[in-house]
């Protein structure tokens, strides 16, 4: 691209301190993400008295054809089988036979053996094998659960403050812009929706209403191209910035990357290599990389300056 | 019960017997990895459930035998008879009432 950067705006120099949020907890799925990992490492032991939670395997004989079963396996407290005769299972013993009164059946119940759930304490081992890279201790697995949640914030209500930071930057920054930049970042994106649209045996030029329906959230071309023109402007951008960060990082997109985004795209989409090629040029791919090198980069600063400072 | 994998060869023998959930999945398929681990947590919470998982990719055959349109879809079956078919994830509470009305 000809296009130049000629001053610009770091991104980190945008203020936005009007997006901030506090961060609250969500105790409940923090609560629910440790009991999986107990729950994970738990063993059932044999046990001589049957309380809440144990598993329970037993005879039953009633007149209530519901209640004669036999070698019936259960656990108690669920309700998965009755809620009254499992409330009432609590404290029988293991080889005793019992007359329970189950909302006024009769249930003669034979107790034949019990598990007992043995929640463990967590240990870092329990947290090493959950193979999350740099996450080895309860500590540390207790801060990746706290950052996932604020990750999960930022991918819901961070996209604003992504797109402030952006649209600050390249107002208060200059470049000298070629209008056939532009034209290519244009023609680049046709030409990739033309390329999926083959697939269908659609033709982006002649597609009705009915054909965009479901696909894409157009109702001609023109609606389309309008949308891509708009579009490809900041395109050009966040290229030309992306091009001088991976710079400074010393990173660039080569053919070795592009040919693993292939393999990506083949696996995930079920496309041949053909068909991927197609879609994704490699002119197409090495832009889009730049683009989304910039976008990473505003994203982390947000992500890093998204909450209130704790006490 | 850990949660197990089915082939061609041993599905039918995983669900002749008691209730078993069936989860087909395929492997690109992104709710269908949401699903396997509200699997997995149900599978750790209620270790007596059986839960089979077929991979539609690597199985198609199966998919088509029964008549999988869309993935994740998840089949209850109570001894060898399918009970109730859902297409989508579950949460663990869905689950849970499934079980409740079908496994005994």
């Amino acid at each position: 691209m000809e296009s130049k950067v000629i001053a610009f705006t770091e991104y980190d120099q945008v203020d936005i301190s009007a997006f901030k949020k506090t961060f609250c907890l969500d105790e409940k799925a923090f609560k629910k993400e440790m009991d999986f990992l107990k729950n994970k490492n738990s063993s059932w032991e044999e046990a001589e008295e049957i309380t809440s939670g144990a598993i329970v395997v037993c005879d039953m004989k009633s007149d209530n054809n519901f209640f004669n079963r036999e070698n019936l396996k259960l656990m108690v407290g669920q309700g998965f089988f009755n809620k009254k005769l499992e409330a009432l299972c609590v404290g029988l013993k293991k080889g005793t036979t019992n007359e329970l009164d189950v909302d006024g059946n009769k249930v003669y119940i034979t107790v034949k053996s019990i598990q007992q759930k043995n929640d463990p304490a967590i240990t870092d081992e329990m947290v090493k094998n959950l193979e999350i890279v740099g996450v080895e201790t309860e500590e540390q697995y207790k801060n990746y659960l706290i950052q996932k949640q604020k990750t999960q914030i930022i991918d819901n209500e961070g996209y604003e403050a992504v797109n402030y930071v952006m649209d600050q930057v390249f107002k208060n920054s200059s470049f000298d812009l070629k209008k056939a930049d532009w034209l290519e970042m244009i023609n680049h994106e046709i030409q990739r929706l033309q390329a999926i649209g083959e697939e269908e045996g659609l033709d982006l030029r002649t597609m009705t209403p009915e054909d965009f329906e479901g696909k894409m959230p157009f109702k001609s071309y023109h609606e389309l191209l309008v949308y891509v023109q708009n579009d490809s402007w900041d395109k050009v951008l966040k290229y030309l910035l992306g091009c001088i960060y991976a710079e400074q990082d010393e990173v660039q997109y080569t053919r070795e990357r592009y040919e693993q985004d292939m393999e990506e795209y083949m696996k995930f989409w079920h496309e041949t290599k053909e068909r991927a090629e197609k879609i994704n040029t490699y002119a197409y791919s090495e832009i889009s990389f730049y683009i989304n090198y910039y976008y990473k980069k505003v994203r982390q600063y947000v992500e890093n300056n998204f909450f209130e400072e704790e006490n | 019960m850990a949660i197990q994998y089915a082939t061609d060869d041993n599905f039918k023998d995983f669900i002749k017997e008691g209730f078993v959930i069936v989860d087909f999945f395929s492997t690109t398929c992104v709710p269908c990895k949401a699903f396997s681990r509200i699997l997995e947590e149900l599978d750790a919470e209620l270790p007596f459930i059986n839960i089979v998982k077929v991979n539609t990719t690597d199985y198609p055959k199966l998919g088509k035998e029964n008549h999988i349109l869309a993935v994740p879809t998840i089949h209850f079956y109570k001894d060898g008879e399918k009970k109730v078919e859902n297409v989508g994830v579950m949460e663990v509470d869905e689950l849970k009432a499934q079980i409740g009305k079908l496994m005994y």
